[in-house]
């Protein structure tokens, strides 16, 4: 079943790449003391507790620029984002959702609890989404943010 | 659209795995990926990245408490007497721990022919037809059993008070080093990587027999005043009579009375079997200390041919 969903998956990728220049590569990591220095490598040891880095990176290997970039990243279950931990390598717009579909800044999102409006805390953010104006042609950009395994 | 599809069964296959209260379990996968939109001449165009899938890795660790409120208390010779301990899963996988007794050398005494049970039908009490001896014990992922530790008091004459400090230890078979961290690639449950958490997956802790005290205390007090009609001014003069119950010593017996409200302590008026002793603290048994009066006895011995028994009195005179 989840080897078909896979195929279907894939098939449905290669369709989007040849229709434009444009592919996105997503991938995970998690802090390694390395030579007393904390380094960010790929995540091979997550446990409970574990904080994972989604590294998102965007690459335009086509003749042309492309403009208004909107990458969307939901929040993988059993994980929880941390506050502030979205950013950009260049110049983006972010905002957060708690459903996956409306997206806003973090002072403008509530949550209703047993009758009381409150600011929604970042543990609770569904979706992240950036926006870049422009990505020229033969550049690459990346985004990225962090969660916290449950 | 068919994108879209794919999207919706992908959350759907990562959301199947159920979800527990505390860590997620060892196993599950955690699946990322996003999605990029973008205009090219004015032409919209959407791609999806590739789908991550990392399995979480099994965290191993057990918590042990001995649940007792306070020592068992047993008398020599006692046989078949219980400690009760819980074993706690706290990883996030199964595992099977090692049940291991040892005694601990700050003991008064040493219990006998120790044996541990599981409570196999999961009701907290040792049942010795029901539950079964055994020295592993399986447990899932936050689950936890009472283990019993069953042994047998030597048919000694240790004094009440002695005691017997007895370690039980469970140890995970996947891991179990005692040093967090430890890692054991690809020994964990669906053959994830295995790592010792917080007590390196390895905890013990002690439980206590003590031996019993076979005498009881008695206090008789009695009142009586120096006329039958009392009123303000009149002294009363009260009698405590000490003794024990039973044959053996109490070590440390200390006998306190607080004066009545409405009443004065007479001062100098304290005496133990007709002596008199001081308020003061000093070498002698007795004193009050503005509030109570107090006569320390010591160690009490009763035996058959001598029995013990004390008198303390005092006086009061009504305010």
């Amino acid at each position: 079943m989840r080897k078909g969903l896979l195929y279907l998956c894939l098939s449905v990728l290669l369709t989007s790449v040849m229709h434009a220049e444009i592919s996105i590569t997503s991938e995970s990591l998690q802090e390694k003391r390395i030579n007393k220095q904390l380094k960010w490598v790929k995540a091979t040891k997550v446990i409970p507790g574990t904080k994972i880095r989604y590294l998102n990176t965007v690459s335009n290997t086509g003749e042309q620029a492309a403009e208004d970039l909107v990458i969307t990243n939901p929040v993988p279950k059993h994980m929880q984002y941390l506050e502030g931990s979205a950013k950009c390598a260049g110049a983006c717009t972010i905002t957060y959702s708690l459903d996956g579909k409306v997206f806003k800044a973090p002072d403008k999102l509530f949550v209703t609890e047993m009758g009381k409006k409150r600011k929604a805390r970042a543990s609770e953010y569904k979706a992240v989404k950036w926006v870049i104006e422009r990505l020229g042609a033969k550049q690459r950009s990346s985004v990225q943010f962090d969660a916290v395994l449950e | 659209m068919r994108r879209i599809v794919c999207t919706v069964l992908l959350w759907m296959a990562a959301g199947m795995t159920a979800l527990l209260a505390k860590g997620v379990p060892a196993g599950t996968e955690i699946s990322n990926f996003a999605t990029v939109s973008y205009q090219m001449d004015g032409v919209s165009y959407s791609t999806t990245s590739n789908t991550l899938s990392d399995r979480v890795d099994q965290i191993i660790d057990v918590n042990v408490v001995w649940n007792d409120a306070s020592p068992v208390i047993v008398a020599n010779g006692d046989i078949d007497k219980v400690l009760t301990f819980k074993v706690t899963n706290t990883g996030n996988g199964e595992d099977t721990f090692t049940l291991l007794y040892s005694a601990d050398a700050a003991s008064d005494f040493a219990v006998t022919d120790p044996k541990i049970y599981i409570d196999t039908n999961n009701n907290g009490v040792f049942d010795p037809s029901i539950d079964n001896e055994a020295y592993s014990l399986t447990l899932a992922a936050e689950a936890s059993t009472a283990v019993f530790l069953v042994a047998d008091i030597p048919a000694d004459s240790y004094p009440s008070g002695s005691i017997s400090d007895n370690l039980l230890e469970a140890k995970s078979t996947i891991g179990g080093s005692g040093t967090p961290g430890t890692v054991y690639p690809d020994a964990g449950v669906d053959g994830v990587t295995a790592v010792d958490g917080m007590n390196g997956g390895v905890d013990k802790q002690l439980g206590t027999y003590e031996i019993g005290s076979e005498l009881g205390v008695s206090l008789t007090k009695s009142a009586t005043p120096e006329s039958a009609e009392v009123a303000t001014g009149t002294l009363i003069q009260y009698d405590i009579a000490v003794a024990l119950q039973g044959n053996g010593s109490v070590e440390n017996l200390v006998v306190t009375d607080p004066i009545p409200s409405g009443t004065t302590y007479v001062a100098g008026s304290l005496k133990l079997d007709g002596v008199a002793l001081t308020d003061a603290e000093d070498s002698d048994e007795g004193r009050f200390d503005g509030n109570a009066v107090e006569v320390k006895l010591g160690t009490a011995t009763q035996t058959d041919t001598l029995p013990f028994g004390r008198m303390i009195t005092f006086e009061v005179r009504i305010e």
